[in-house]
């Protein structure tokens, strides 16, 4: 039995931060509730992106101050608030709490748990909205984010810092890609290295899609890195709006205590339809496509967060993966076009490659990384400086090829080296492989090992090099994971280890 | 124009119900409707609500005269405010009841600690 002198203690010492001063309170009324956006009068003193409080205990945020009224969008779906109802200001922005106790967690854009468990309320309060980090506090991306996807990490690198965007129609993969370099993190515990925290913000999706994504990431143990935002299709687009705000300002609440961080935003374009609800619900003039005009700025604002601090403000980092799905392939679309501008690269992801079977459906073409080679290691710039060239090459003689005319011998190597390289960058779902084998893989094929095997069995013989060098030569791992580039030794430990298991895999 | 009609219908911070008659009777309905908003939201920045636990004395109602000379004061019984005063002046609230403590402290307390 807890005796009450204890009680009052506990009271005493928890109530010690409790704010005793008297606030004054500026009040408004309901005049309107129109589809999750609420017009009230007064409320003279409400300020951009406030707490609003109504009487039923719904919460909203100020989006439009007007001369005589102030429009509020709601976070819940308060269907019981009706004109005269009473609101509050209460003085505070916006903000969600963040802290290590989130790593694991499901939770929606207030910080509402989602995964059945309780709320997390102690924490560092930061806002959803907020000025990006300026010129002086950053660095140049130089770091590499490795992604465990051939085709990415070898011809599209990804920086620490960067933004990286994913586009494409539905059902291509991006989602995959994006779920893969989740994964391909794990690999801290290994390599003994700081993790690389991961958000994955759900914007507008099923929510059995983020069940399933939720599912796979416990699955393979990258769950416990990982932190999940999600305002899915059911809830308010108010939700929907604020969710990629919600997951930076948790991400960059990592990267000012030196964390590296990646976000995924899946998807961006979910996201430009709920605030052009919101924005016309809010009587915004609408422009092209019925966009308000400021959506650009939404994106831009919310990209530009993603950065690389320099050592003095802790040399944290936010890498962006933003996905955007387009119709038809259209990447000349409004939103698309938007966002592309905005990021530093995109992966682009094609219908036809994917229908040949050649997924991830990576359009090595029109896919680039702006960071570009200073974000790969120096072990697998040296292997994969010819990869795009090559497969460019082959592409374009592969089209030639099909009138059927004779070929040259030159010519026809050629094609057949693209054959197999075109097998070797293709990549199962929630497969990502660490470097050291990436560096392999493409070695082999871009130094001719490959051309003597039929083009159906490059994968088989892949796997199987792998499960190979993982028993017998780990060393040679060891040497291709430390980053730099290959010396002599370890070529000749390649070579000598690909021949050996070629004649092993012909028997 | 409206602005006008709305200040010439107060005479002493009351407000004059002949002169309202005479205006709204040439009013279109449009502007019926926007004369009717001005002359509401014109009573509420000239009305001062002052709630108390119990009746004021009329030497207590002089002070707060003072302390508002331009506004006209209403002043209300609520005992649930228990102590303090609530002073709503249109749309600024100054609660300094015990009542919004206590609230204030349960509300504190459920949304810190689950």
């Amino acid at each position: 039995m807890i005796n009450d002198e204890k009680i009052i203690e506990e009271l005493r010492h928890r109530l010690v931060s409790f704010d005793q001063e008297t606030k004054l309170q500026n009040i408004g009324k309901v005049e309107k509730n129109t589809d999750g956006v609420i017009i009230c009068s007064g409320l003279s003193r409400a300020s951009m992106g406030e707490i609003i409080a109504f009487e039923n205990g719904s919460l909203g945020v100020v989006l439009n101050l007007d001369e005589d009224t102030v429009s509020i969008i709601l976070l819940d779906r308060a269907t019981d608030l009706k004109e005269g109802d009473e609101a509050k200001t209460t003085g505070k922005p916006l903000s969600i709490i963040a802290s290590e106790n989130l790593l694991g967690r499901v939770v929606n854009p207030l910080g509402e748990p989602l995964d059945g468990r309780a709320k997390v309320v102690k924490g560092k309060e930061m806002p959803l909205e907020r000025i990006a980090a300026g010129v002086v506090e950053r660095e140049p991306v130089n770091v590499a984010l490795k992604t465990g996807i051939k085709a990415i990490d070898a011809m599209i690198p990804i920086g620490r810092g960067q933004r990286e965007l994913i586009i494409g129609d539905r059902g291509l993969g991006k989602t995959a890609i994006a779920i893969d370099s989740i994964i391909n993190q794990r690999s801290f515990k290994k390599d003994k290295t700081k993790p690389v925290i991961c958000i994955y913000v759900a914007i507008g999706q099923k929510q059995s899609s983020v069940a399933q994504i939720v599912n796979r990431l416990k699955e393979e143990s990258a769950l416990e890195y990982s932190i999940i935002v999600a305002a899915n299709a059911p809830d308010p687009a108010s939700l929907q709006y604020l969710a990629p705000y919600a997951g930076v300002a948790i991400a960059e609440y990592f990267m000012e205590k030196g964390n590296d961080v990646l976000i995924v935003y899946d998807d961006l374009t979910k996201h430009a339809w709920a605030y052009r609800q919101l924005s016309l619900v809010l009587r915004r003039p609408a422009g092209r496509e019925a966009y308000p005009g400021d959506i650009f700025y939404l994106h831009s604002r919310l990209l530009e967060r993603a950065a690389k601090l320099n050592s003095k403000k802790g040399g944290g980092s936010i890498t962006a993966l933003p996905i955007i799905e387009t119709q038809a392939g259209d990447i000349s679309a409004y939103i698309p076009t938007n966002v592309i501008s905005i990021t530093d690269g995109q992966i682009y992801l094609q219908g036809d490659l994917f229908n040949m079977g050649i997924r991830p459906a990576i359009n090595v073409g029109n896919s680039v990384s702006r960071v570009g080679g200073a974000a790969q290691t120096q072990a697998m710039k040296s292997v994969s400086s010819k990869t795009r060239l090559e497969l460019a090459q082959f592409r374009e003689l592969a089209a030639f090829a099909q009138f059927g005319s004779e070929l040259d011998k030159t010519t026809f190597a050629q094609l057949e080296r693209g054959k197999r390289l075109t097998e070797i960058l293709k990549q199962p779902q929630y497969q990502p492989l660490s470097e050291s084998l990436e560096i392999l893989s493409i070695w082999a094929v871009t130094n001719g090992y490959l051309d003597d095997l039929p083009v159906d069995v490059v994968q088989q013989f892949e796997k199987e090099l792998h499960d190979y060098v993982k028993t017998h030569k780990p060393t040679l791992l060891t040497d291709l994971s430390t980053g730099e580039k290959p010396n002599e030794t370890t070529i000749k430990l390649m070579q000598k280890t690909v021949q050996e298991f070629k004649k092993i895999f012909s028997k | 124009m409206l602005n006008q009609l709305m200040i010439s219908s107060f005479k002493n911070m009351y407000l004059d119900k002949q002169k309202v008659f005479k205006i709204a009777k040439y009013l279109k309905r449009s502007e019926l409707k926007q004369y009717i908003k001005a002359l509401i939201a014109q009573e509420k920045a000239i009305t001062v609500r002052i709630v108390l636990p119990q009746e004021i004395k009329q030497q207590n109602k002089v002070l707060f005269s003072k302390i508002f000379e331009d506004k006209k004061l209403i002043f209300d019984a609520d005992p649930s405010l228990i102590i303090g005063l609530k002073v709503v002046n249109n749309d600024l609230v100054y609660d300094l009841s015990l009542l919004n403590t206590l609230k204030n402290l349960a509300s504190y307390i459920s949304s810190a600690y689950d």
